[in-house]
């Protein structure tokens, strides 16, 4: 795959956390554009790390790590926004703030971005109706479930149309059949041509994917399969 | 930057968190008051001062010898003074028919000596602004140095006084203005950690969905502004109300002090000062609180 096509690119990636084993080990991958990967592993492999370094939540001790091109390592920390503006980033506890709407909550993203109020509207209806959850618009988080509270935050990190977006356990707080429904709304986003990358260590749910699996164990990739 | 949407969240804030901002307006708002009232009593001694001043005259008596050169000479010297408004002359015949009209025992005492002894004087007329007539001794001194000037006389002692009073408040001012101004930031830097603690989910997920540093402090600032100018907008409100309350007692009991212009509220440029004064130290205390909290030099 040429390098123009590489969103992704870490070389030797090394952190460290106050532990002595380090959570990312030398760590060497390449993500290209429009790809649906799956990071799995037991709890404490790295899976988390790995997404918060993309996503300019840490920086790395060693290494070199580029997010659509740019060094991630040279960006100043006050410049950390300009990188997350490309990715959207879905957590296992969805992060909602439970005194705004859906409505309010989707429509931070496109208004913190400088979409006109109008235009972050029309955003915002689309990502809710991409989720299914055009109708629920206007509840409050805590009155949702927890499958509507993880697609209300996919549509929050769809919102701005971003070329890649990260999902953290995504299902973790799921049963199998909402795992699964979340899932199936990753596929549907991932051919529309956003690259996703999926933490999880639901094998079933990775299984029924299809996708090109990472598996790490303990900082380290012990396997990297099913790529294009 | 979006300032629509800080505009948004900055209402946002108001709205959801009245209780503490109400609280930190009002307390800010006595601390504007104590300085409201220094500048309240500040204002009305200067006037005094002011209105004293511009019933000041200067007598600068001149020797019997002296030659009518050296007089234009003096009055020269006295009309180039910024200080001076007017200048007459009075012979020594004027003087002595003042002095006679004047009558009394004096006067009798005049009229046996045979010769006149009063000499020949300038009576000056001083502008009324107290920034002119501010160093009086100096100009006496200037005057007092030209060949033919025998004495100049004003009211040196109670312009003296007045001078050392004002001196006091304004050193009292300043002492207060600088409590005030501390206790302001330190208010407001309170009041805004407290809001950013209440919000630090909703700034966690700004940063989650893009917003720079200066998106999420925006707001902070702008309301640090906001508290500070309704603090020292309540305290002049205030203040204006406890004048109406007790401005006529006061005007009765020391009204010969007052003068004409009676007790004088605080003048626009001095009001918008203690505003713009609220409205700055309000930020200097949010800048503080952000810096203290969440650096703004990290992103994370």
């Amino acid at each position: 795959m040429g390098r123009d096509r590489l969103v992704i690119q870490l070389y030797h990636v090394t952190k460290r956390y106050r532990r002595p084993a380090p959570a990312l080990n030398d760590v060497t991958l390449q993500i290209g554009k429009g790809e649906f990967v799956c990071v799995t592993g037991p709890s404490g492999a790295g899976k988390t790390t790995l997404l918060k370094l993309i996503f300019c939540e840490e920086q790395a001790d060693q290494g070199q790590l580029l997010v659509m091109g740019r060094n991630v390592a040279r960006i100043p920390p006050r410049q950390a926004h300009t990188i997350r503006r490309s990715i959207g980033m879905v957590y296992q506890d969805f992060r909602l703030l439970p005194a705004r709407s859906l409505f309010d909550n989707v429509l931070l993203a496109p208004r913190v971005a400088g979409h006109s109020l109008s235009e972050s509207h029309q955003r915002t209806l689309s990502a809710l109706r991409l989720v299914g959850l055009e109708q629920k618009r206007s509840a409050l988080p805590g009155e949702l479930s927890a499958g509507e509270q993880q697609r209300a935050c996919i549509a929050r990190a769809l919102v701005n149309e971003p070329p890649i977006l990260l999902a953290d356990e995504p299902t973790g707080n799921l049963d199998e059949e909402l795992a699964w429904e979340i899932g199936a709304l990753l596929q549907k986003i991932h051919l529309k041509g956003t690259t996703v990358i999926l933490a999880s260590h639901n094998r079933g749910l990775i299984a029924r994917l299809g996708c090109r699996v990472i598996t790490l164990k303990d900082g380290g990739i012990v396997k990297d399969e099913g790529g294009s | 930057m979006s300032l629509g949407f800080c505009l948004e969240e900055l209402s946002r804030h108001l709205r959801d968190h009245r209780g503490p901002a109400s609280a930190a307006v009002a307390t800010m708002a006595l601390a504007f008051l104590l300085l409201g009232l220094f500048l309240l009593l500040w204002v009305n001694v200067r006037a005094m001062t002011g209105q004293a001043t511009e019933e000041l005259r200067l007598q600068v008596f001149l020797r019997d010898e002296i030659e009518a050169a050296q007089r234009d000479r003096v009055r020269t010297a006295l009309e180039r003074e910024p200080a001076v408004e007017s200048v007459s002359y009075v012979s020594k015949e004027e003087a002595l028919a003042r002095f006679t009209a004047q009558g009394g025992e004096q006067a009798a005492l005049l009229e046996g000596l045979g010769t006149n002894p009063l000499p020949a004087a300038f009576d000056v007329r001083l502008r009324p602004d107290p920034a002119l007539t501010a160093d009086l001794p100096a100009l006496a001194g200037r005057i007092e140095a030209e060949a033919g000037v025998e004495l100049v006389r004003y009211g040196q002692e109670w312009i003296g006084r007045f001078r050392v009073v004002l001196a006091f408040l304004r050193a009292l001012g300043i002492g207060v203005g600088g409590v005030v101004a501390a206790a302001v930031v330190a208010i407001v830097a309170n009041t805004i950690r407290f809001l950013i603690d209440a919000r630090r989910q909703d700034i966690a997920v700004l940063k989650i969905v893009g917003a720079s540093p200066g998106v999420i402090a925006l707001p902070y600032l702008l309301e640090g502004v906001l508290l500070g100018a309704a603090g020292a907008l309540l305290a002049l409100g205030g203040l204006a109300g406890l004048m109406a309350w007790s401005g006529p007692a006061l005007e009765t009991a020391g009204g010969f002090l007052l003068g004409r212009g009676g007790l004088q509220f605080l003048p626009p440029q001095i009001m918008a000062a203690v505003l713009s004064a609220g409205a700055l130290l309000g930020a200097i205390g949010s800048a503080l609180a952000l810096r203290r909290h969440f650096g703004l030099t990290t992103a994370a």
